[in-house]
């Protein structure tokens, strides 16, 4: 081993005797930005469920309470994306979290049904792994939009979760009354976390109140043009104009969708819909 | 030479999309990051790695490496990115949302810009056998036999491509690179 040790050369960007012009440019081009955790909280949001699922976890306090959540939403029948938002949720409040959200008291649940902060609170352990999460049913992250195909069970949260720590619920409604004592970098944190908030209420109004839904994605829209979870949005007043039978109106969404988020998740599930709806 | 152990065997069941993204996400957008993607889109291009990844899932082979395979399907999304880029430029000007851009100020990511462009060029002349290797040693800083492991490669033809490597962009920038670190 010593003898591979000694073959080990030096890096070229610390060594004189490099090629002056490539040493400069590997200087100058390789320090490239860490990935910020917004981004890592959209991408995970945006990533399809593995198609072989892990099995059911054994359900710990914090998952039953949040399966049974997901039931008390009607989670089931929307088997639309649902699942990427829900994740977008979990991980983006997960981001919050393990950024050194303040930990507080539950917030009231907001009066809209909403699942988020059930999730959450599922979520809550700022363990590593709670990052696996597979919070969706699977095999319908790709499912035609115009098919809201109930087969598969709620799923809300398997994975290696533990007992939740603590009862953090960074919930909806309260996201914008207390912010987190931290003054760096709090605007993005605190923006994140509410930014999730709103998607979770949109999402879970989606099966029994479509225009609740689209309320609340009028409102994300208006206060974060520019947000993170802005595929996630348009992907959501999508199916609820489809839902509220606006079958024009979604057309309309969907294509401006594609054109915005041609390579997004959804965006098969968008053509479909687009080329079945009538 | 010792063959780098394989914990493939199972790794293929057990793989899950986000746990590759976990373990190897970073690594994919500094990846992306240098094949030239610009800041605004690497959010995107990070994401349709992931994608494609899970639409592939059951094709690694048991014995394949997540990092060789990550790396290779980062280049051509960054190829590809960079292409549409180019395209929708030619198409119409509307802006694309920063959203990877926190808080730079124009001109640092000009020169930001700029000088990942030039470390892509120098990147895309190169073999991607020795590209990743390259990449690895140079960029990443890792140490050879820690390359070979991640590759799944014999430590000797880390060394190899990585004089490979060397060699051709010293001749691409016309000098004798130094004596490979004699």
């Amino acid at each position: 081993m010593s003898e591979m040790d000694e073959a080990e050369p030096k890096r070229w960007k610390d060594d004189q005797d490099a090629p002056a012009r490539v040493r400069d440019v590997l200087r100058a081009g390789g320090a490239v930005p860490k990935m910020p955790d917004a981004v890592r909280a959209a991408v995970l949001a945006g990533l399809p469920v593995s198609p072989a699922p892990a099995p059911a976890p054994a359900p710990g306090p914090g998952t039953g309470a949040a399966v049974s959540a997901g039931k008390a939403a009607g989670l089931s029948p929307l088997a639309i994306g649902a699942g990427a938002v829900a994740a977008a949720v979990v991980v983006a409040s997960m981001v919050w979290l393990v950024r050194g959200g303040t930990p507080r008291e539950p917030a009231p649940v907001p009066s809209s049904r909403s699942v988020a902060p059930s999730v959450v609170a599922t979520a809550a352990p700022t363990t590593p792994e709670v990052l696996t999460v597979t919070p969706t049913p699977s095999a319908t992250e790709h499912a035609p939009l115009a098919e809201p195909s109930a087969a598969s069970p709620p799923r809300v949260a398997s994975s290696s979760l533990r007992p939740p720590a603590s009862n953090v619920v960074p919930a909806a409604s309260s996201a914008s009354s207390a912010s987190p004592a931290s003054p760096a970098s709090s605007a993005t944190r605190d923006d994140l976390a509410e930014e999730s908030a709103i998607i979770g209420r949109a999402r879970g109004t989606l099966a029994s109140n479509p225009s609740a839904t689209l309320a609340a994605v009028d409102e994300h829209a208006r206060r974060f043009p520019r947000g993170e979870l802005g595929s996630e949005r348009e992907y959501l007043r999508i199916s609820a104009l489809r839902r509220a039978g606006r079958v024009d109106e979604a057309k309309t969404y969907a294509r401006s969708y594609l054109a915005k988020y041609p390579s997004s998740p959804q965006a098969p599930a968008v053509k479909t819909f687009l080329a079945e709806a009538p | 030479m010792p063959e780098a152990t394989s914990k493939g065997g199972n790794l293929k069941s057990k793989l899950d999309v986000r746990e590759l993204f976990e373990a190897h996400g970073d690594f994919v957008w500094r990846v992306l990051a240098r094949a030239g993607v610009r800041d605004a889109d690497l959010k995107d291009a990070l994401q349709e790695v992931f994608i494609v990844v899970s639409g592939k899932l059951d094709q690694l082979d048991d014995d394949a490496k997540p990092t060789t395979w990550l790396y290779g399907i980062a280049v051509r999304v960054a190829a590809n990115q960079r292409r549409k880029v180019q395209r929708k430029r030619e198409e119409l000007t509307a802006e694309h949302d920063d959203t990877t851009d926190e808080r730079a100020n124009p001109e640092e990511i000009a020169v930001r810009a700029q000088a990942r462009a030039q470390l892509a060029e120098l990147l895309a002349g190169l073999v991607p056998d020795q590209r990743v290797v390259f990449e690895m040693f140079e960029l990443e800083e890792m140490t050879c036999p820690a390359i070979a492991e991640a590759l799944g490669i014999p430590l000797g033809t880390t060394y190899t491509r990585l004089r490979a490597a060397r060699a051709a962009l010293a001749a691409k920038v016309g000098e004798l690179g130094g004596s490979e670190a004699s």
